[in-house]
């Protein structure tokens, strides 16, 4: 039996034939609703009662016999329990008008499943571009915090400010741990060596082993996609971020500090030589986050050409704050 | 073949909008961004980096490897002892053609990263005459700054600069000299030493008159030493004498300069001894020996050869340039010994079996030193590296000195001094530089 649990009575009859038979049960009545099909059988006295009745995302083979009187369809429940059934309606234009209502019923059933199964895609696509997004954002950060620190690292022993470099590999040690468990990118055995050094105050030892921090980096972000188990770079993405717009930030961040060191080290040659390589590769972030930085780089120029550092130092903050803000606004840090 | 945003395999060239583009392009030929080459981007951020680690104190050595022979001796000297040279620091200097850009590093990385510098020359391909790549060095604006940033800077007297060329070329025997006096000018008080590879006696002519020329300007540039010692090699004997590596490996040609030149700087904490590099220096100034050649044994084992008299002999054999050992007033030798034949290898028995040698040997000898290092190595093998100086240059040049000769008289028929760079005056300058040198030794040697 194809009985369904719920109350027939719920559903809004569509359709309803005064006289139907069911081959093997007998006369009754027949009545069509959005979800069923439901027979009523005929008593000598009394009401007819329910009989028999069939989920219509259960039937199968709903068609009209020979002589089209008579409607002959198959189901199979969810409890694997199946039938053909024969409906005879004794009238060809009842079975005709039963076969249309139900194929229309079930026509507009399919389609609405079809649509819930495409907003279901829609919405699983949707789920992954975020997560993909929110991946490439909390890296983009954690590498530009990094990066920054390992050069605010070899800024600090120029004048053998010990107790900042311990600070600064403090914060590198966290970032990087956060690196390896949230983007699967492991530089921690190489911020370690950085550490260990500095803790035995090997001036030279410590930068050497930032310069192989910086280098696994930038080869761990030498890669088109982000790591495959965490997330699957979704398919023709191309509004930022996306994930190659990670190592352009690393080496925009690099060349940044750089900058700073250069004139930290009184090499303004070399920093003015690095804000040209800024100004070239700013336009690219202009078009990819909408940062307009070519007015302040063209003061740090300035600033660097008449040597002076504390308006280098301000400009410098300026960017660093405009760049930490866009990312910070997008991976939900509260903004400085 | 197009770069686009996801690269090639070998890494990212970027278009911001991932449009695809011709292969060594610079700019989107879609959207005009710029592109960007990542590896090469990173290569020299991490170059730049690497140097600061110079700007927080002087080096003690500094090897330079000039042209591509030099820098090949110096890359090779970085791979194997970059992370034993304490307070060292690395730099490649080379030739490239206009419009060319200078290649980082990309060798393995063993402590200090080395720096390159690819100075820029006015015509395609290698320079050919020493005359034109010393015109180009002498007005690059950027060899001072790189040479600042190897760490040569300052008046530190425990400086030593080794600059390594072979002196065929254009770029070794015309940059080298330049280079050595920019290195004196920064740190009058450090001690250059050159390190000269010189052609074999089968090279055409103009090749060895690069080579004579490009040690007399060793000796002597612009009324200036650029070098405070001169070792010379000349190729054809370096690819006969064999030394024994670690592990059993055969050593020859450009490894036995490696292994020379870790004699020489080796790691102090393993020295029993006070001379290093700088010393030797300054013992050859006051004795105005400039010249040494480098007599090498490497790998010999005790079981073979039975006695240290026995490897010095070997040594000697085979020095790596012609040599008139009765003419020899300096003798200075460097021992490597592992440290399980310390007990037989003491400083004391050390110095009279080099004194032995010394007298057995070198019938002129007026001084000499000797450094003694103990190696962690389990085998019976020693190395011995002699620098023997006060021999003639003249000698030690033959063929070089026919084969000058030969393109001067070639140079002065057809008047083509100008498309080699130099001027009849400062040829005949490099001829008699060396004569006088020669002539000064003996006369040192007379009184």
């Amino acid at each position: 039996m194809a009985e369904t649990s719920q109350d027939a009575s719920q559903e809004m009859t569509v359709y309803k034939a005064p006289w139907a038979q069911l081959k093997g049960v007998g006369d009754g009545e027949l009545e069509v609703t959005r979800t069923r099909l439901v027979f009523y059988k005929k008593k000598r006295f009394g009401n007819p009662t329910l009989s028999r009745q069939w989920d219509l995302d259960h039937i199968s083979n709903f068609g009209l016999t020979d002589d089209g009187e008579a409607i002959d369809f198959e189901w199979l429940n969810g409890s694997e329990e199946g039938g053909q059934e024969r409906l005879r309606l004794g009238d060809k234009d009842r079975a005709q008008e039963i076969l249309d209502q139900v194929s229309n019923i079930m026509e507009e059933a399919r389609a609405a499943e079809a649509r819930q199964q495409a907003d279901l895609a829609v919405e699983a696509q949707l789920q992954e571009e975020k997560l993909y997004r929110s991946l490439v954002w909390n890296t983009l950060g954690q590498v530009w915090s990094i990066t920054g620190l390992l050069y605010r690292v070899v800024s600090a022993l120029k004048e053998g400010r010990w107790q900042d470099v311990d600070i600064c590999l403090q914060a590198m040690m966290d970032e990087a741990d956060n690196l390896r468990k949230t983007c699967h990118i492991d530089v921690v055995t190489e911020v370690e060596a950085v550490a260990e050094q500095a803790a035995q105050r090997e001036m030279e030892q410590v930068v050497n082993r930032c310069v192989a921090a910086l280098e696994a980096l930038g080869e761990a972000l030498d890669s088109p996609g982000p790591p495959a188990e965490l997330v699957k770079e979704p398919q023709g993405l191309t509004a930022p971020p996306v994930w190659t717009d990670v190592p352009f930030l690393f080496l925009f961040g690099a060349s940044f500090w750089e900058v700073l060191l250069s004139r930290d080290f009184g090499e303004f040659g070399q920093a003015e030589e690095y804000v040209s390589k800024l100004l070239n590769l700013a336009p690219v972030l202009k078009e990819r986050f909408g940062l307009d930085l070519e007015e302040l780089l063209w003061e740090m120029v300035m600033a660097l050409k008449a040597n002076d550092r504390s308006m280098v130092s301000k400009r410098g903050d300026d960017l660093t704050k405009l760049i930490t803000r866009a990312i910070e606004h997008n991976t939900g840090e509260p903004e400085a | 073949m197009t770069n686009n945003l996801l690269g090639s395999s070998k890494s990212i060239v970027w278009c911001a909008n991932r449009h695809g583009n011709p292969e060594d392009s610079t700019k989107c030929t879609t959207c005009g961004l710029p592109l960007v080459n990542y590896k090469w981007e990173l290569g020299l951020l991490l170059e730049r980096l690497a140097t600061k680690a110079l700007l927080l104190g002087p080096r003690r050595n500094v090897f330079m490897g000039v042209g591509s022979i030099g820098g090949l001796i110096v890359s090779e000297f970085h791979k194997s002892y970059g992370d034993t040279v304490s307070n060292g620091s690395f730099l490649l200097v080379d030739c490239v053609e206009e419009g060319e850009q200078a290649t980082p590093f990309t060798g393995v990385a063993k402590g200090m990263l080395p720096l390159v510098y690819n100075i820029v020359g006015t015509s395609g391909g290698s320079i050919t005459y020493g005359g034109l790549a010393q015109r180009i060095a002498a007005g690059d604006t950027g060899l001072n700054d790189y040479v600042r940033r190897s760490g040569v800077r300052e008046a530190d007297e425990r400086q030593a600069i080794f600059l390594v060329s072979a002196l065929g070329g254009g770029t070794g025997s015309g940059m080298g000299p330049v280079i050595g006096t920019r290195c004196a000018t920064q740190n009058p008080e450090a001690s250059v030493i050159a390190v000269a590879v010189i052609p074999s006696s089968d090279e055409v002519d103009h090749i060895q008159f690069n080579a004579y020329s490009g040690v007399s300007r060793l000796l002597r540039f612009n009324d200036e030493n650029s070098a405070d010692m001169v070792l010379i090699m000349d190729y054809e004997r370096l690819r006969q004498v064999r030394g024994v590596g670690l592990g059993g490996v055969e050593l020859r040609s450009e490894s036995l300069v490696v292994t020379m030149l870790n004699c020489l700087t080796g790691d102090e904490s393993q020295s029993d001894n006070q001379v290093d590099p700088t010393r030797i220096a300054r013992m050859s100034r006051a004795m105005k020996v400039q010249m040494f050649v480098p007599c090498l044994a490497i790998g010999r084992s005790m079981e073979i050869f039975g006695s240290l008299a026995n490897v010095l002999a070997s040594a000697l054999a085979y020095p790596l340039a012609r040599l008139d050992p009765t003419t020899v007033t300096i003798s200075y030798l460097f021992l490597r010994v592992p440290q399980r034949l310390s007990r037989v290898f003491h400083r004391e028995f050390v110095r009279e079996e080099f004194d032995r040698w010394n007298k057995g040997n070198l019938p002129n000898i007026r001084e000499s030193l000797f450094d003694l290092a103990y190696l962690d190595d389990p085998s019976d093998r020693i190395d011995a590296c002699i620098l023997l100086g006060g021999s003639y240059v003249d000698l030690a040049l033959g063929p070089a000195k026919r084969g000058f000769a030969r393109f001067r008289n070639y140079l002065n028929r057809g008047g083509q001094w100008e498309s080699c760079g130099v001027d009849p005056t400062k040829v005949e300058e490099a001829a008699h530089i060396i004569s006088l040198y020669d002539q000064r030794l003996k006369e040192l040697r007379e009184t």
